[in-house]
């Protein structure tokens, strides 16, 4: 009876917390949104933020996405080549990049990179009073940190998910005209009779989500760290986890939104 | 006549979430141009204490004034906060920055134009006894003495009404530290600012107080002149005297 009482109390707090934690982030994140549109813009703080997420981001995003349309192509053809639908690679490669590779793969790179980056980065700031002290001197901690890491991310994500799709189009095509025996001339129309441009509109709308929740977990659980070197690695690990998540159901929830029936 | 008082706290409580009760009807008052010197052991609160007054850390119960606002006035929160400057207890300095950038970006984040603030930012480095060298260096360059006296530098070029330092001189050596102190005071002397400065260091406070107060669980439990200091009978000053004494006495 007391185990079970007990049990029931821990669902309670958790939920309680659960709770309270999504107000503080809905808080937090309307707080950042006002700040995006809020002057003073602090120029220099974002041009060195889209440095940092979207120029330095390229080199993983574009070896992820080579590799992702290497392997697509490759798989096509194998399991396609069960019922004869072989020649339909460069179709697959083009749809599957732009609507889901492209940007999921983009978002869930600069997911890991990005917002660990900003958890930590913030996280230390604040346990070392760095945004006490911007605070004192009148600078608001949410238009100097959050909001530059905000557009930086919303700008950076759409550009590195073209990025992927034009390198992961490339990936499929040596991997199908070099190991599969496609002409490169074949090869092409096919993919170009294929490309949507609604599907690079979701892609870039997707990315841009991804973008946004990126930047907004890894400002919130950086400020929210507490004292010690301690909690600014666990609002790191909380960061990558929640972006990581964030952008699998927005992925989802964009998806649905433009092709659900 | 006394002057009118600038700093007021106002039965002021503070219990953090986890239980641990920090200030407890806490009372004080700071006159302007008043310089006070707050002693207190380690833990007891002091730097939450400048916290409280800035805002930074919410009251659980009580009231903070300054100048004639309220802390919790949040319509007046800019013309509250740009009566202050703060030197941190572990420096605070933007390590995204260095040293140079450090102050003049507080200062032009006041108003002063930038060439203006250029120039200040150079004369306070030299005042605290930093190099030429160390100016254009990133915080995480320097030893942590240096990094306090950046702090001090980018806390004292601005020319607020109320100046706050959290251990200005710990970690310096004792020459350092006896020259900052003088420059705190001549500070004071010069701009007419109130002050409120945490120390542990007995000699630094006979050179900046004017008035010295002893923070213990959770009050003010002693004030006085810092005249006073040496003939206190309140035990826990004396100790603390008497520790400091000890120390000295054996360097
Ligand atoms: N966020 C917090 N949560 C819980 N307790 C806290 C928090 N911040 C501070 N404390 C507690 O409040 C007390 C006062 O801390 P404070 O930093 O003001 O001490 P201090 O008097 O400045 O000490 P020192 O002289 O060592 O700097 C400490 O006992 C500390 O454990
Ligand atoms: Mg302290």
């Amino acid at each position: 009876m007391m185990i079970k009482k007990n049990f029931l109390a821990d669902i309670g707090a958790k939920t309680l917390g659960m709770l309270v934690e999504s107000g503080k982030l809905a808080i937090f994140v309307s707080k950042g949104v006002w700040a995006c549109f809020s002057p003073p813009v602090y120029c220099g703080e974002m041009l060195k933020q889209i440095l940092h997420t979207g120029f330095f981001s390229i080199p993983i995003v574009g070896l992820t996405a080579v590799f992702s349309g290497m392997v697509i192509a490759l798989q096509t053809y194998v399991g396609f080549a069960k019922f004869s639908g072989e020649s339909a690679v460069a179709t697959v490669v083009i749809v599957a990049i732009t609507r889901e590779l492209g940007p999921v793969m983009a978002g869930l790179m600069v997911a890991g990179r990005i917002s660990a980056s900003i958890a930590a980065e913030l996280g230390s700031m604040k346990i070392s009073e760095q945004i006490d002290a911007l605070e004192v001197l009148g600078v608001s901690p949410f238009r100097f940190l959050v909001a530059p890491r905000i557009w930086a991310c919303l700008i950076s994500l759409p550009l590195l998910t073209v990025l992927a799709d034009i390198i992961g189009t490339f990936g499929g095509f040596v991997v199908g005209t070099t190991k599969l025996g496609f002409s490169s001339h074949a090869y092409m129309t096919q993919t170009f009779a294929n490309l949507k441009m609604e599907d690079v509109i979701c892609g870039l709308v997707k990315s841009a989500c991804f973008g946004f929740v990126i930047a907004a977990f890894g400002c919130f659980y950086g400020f929210n760290s507490l004292r010690g070197a301690k909690s600014v690695g666990e609002a790191t690990t909380m960061a990558v986890v929640a972006a990581c998540m964030g952008v699998l159901v927005l992925n989802y929830i964009v998806t649905s939104l433009f092709f659900g029936a | 006549m006394l002057a009118p008082v600038e700093i007021e706290f106002i039965n002021v409580k503070k219990t953090f979430s986890n239980g641990a009760k920090v200030l407890d009807n806490f009372n004080l008052k700071v006159r302007k141009n008043e310089s006070l010197v707050i002693i207190g052991r380690s833990g007891v609160g002091k730097s939450i204490m400048l916290k409280i007054l800035l805002g930074l850390v919410r009251l659980s119960a009580g009231d903070v004034m300054a100048g004639g606002i309220s802390v919790y006035d949040r319509k007046r929160r800019q013309q509250y906060l740009s009566k202050f400057s703060m030197m941190f207890q572990g420096g605070a300095l933007f390590d995204s920055m260095t040293v140079e950038q450090n102050v003049i970006f507080g200062l032009m984040n006041r108003g002063t134009p930038k060439n203006e603030a250029t120039k200040i930012a150079q004369e306070k480095l030299l005042a605290v006894e930093l190099d030429k060298s160390v100016f254009k260096l990133y915080p995480s360059a320097l030893s942590g003495g240096m990094q306090k006296r950046v702090a001090l530098a980018r806390a004292i070029a601005l020319k607020p009404e109320i100046m706050l330092f959290d251990e200005p001189t710990s970690g310096l050596d004792p020459v350092t530290g006896a020259t900052i102190s003088q420059l705190i005071r001549g500070m004071i002397k010069k701009f007419n600012f109130s002050c409120i400065t945490i120390t542990h260091d007995l000699s630094a406070a006979q050179v900046v107080a004017d008035r010295v107060a002893l923070l213990d669980s959770g009050k003010i439990i002693w004030e006085d002149k810092v005249k006073a200091l040496n003939s206190s009978d309140n035990p826990i000053v004396r100790h603390f005297m008497e520790s400091s004494r000890w120390t000295k006495g054996r360097a």
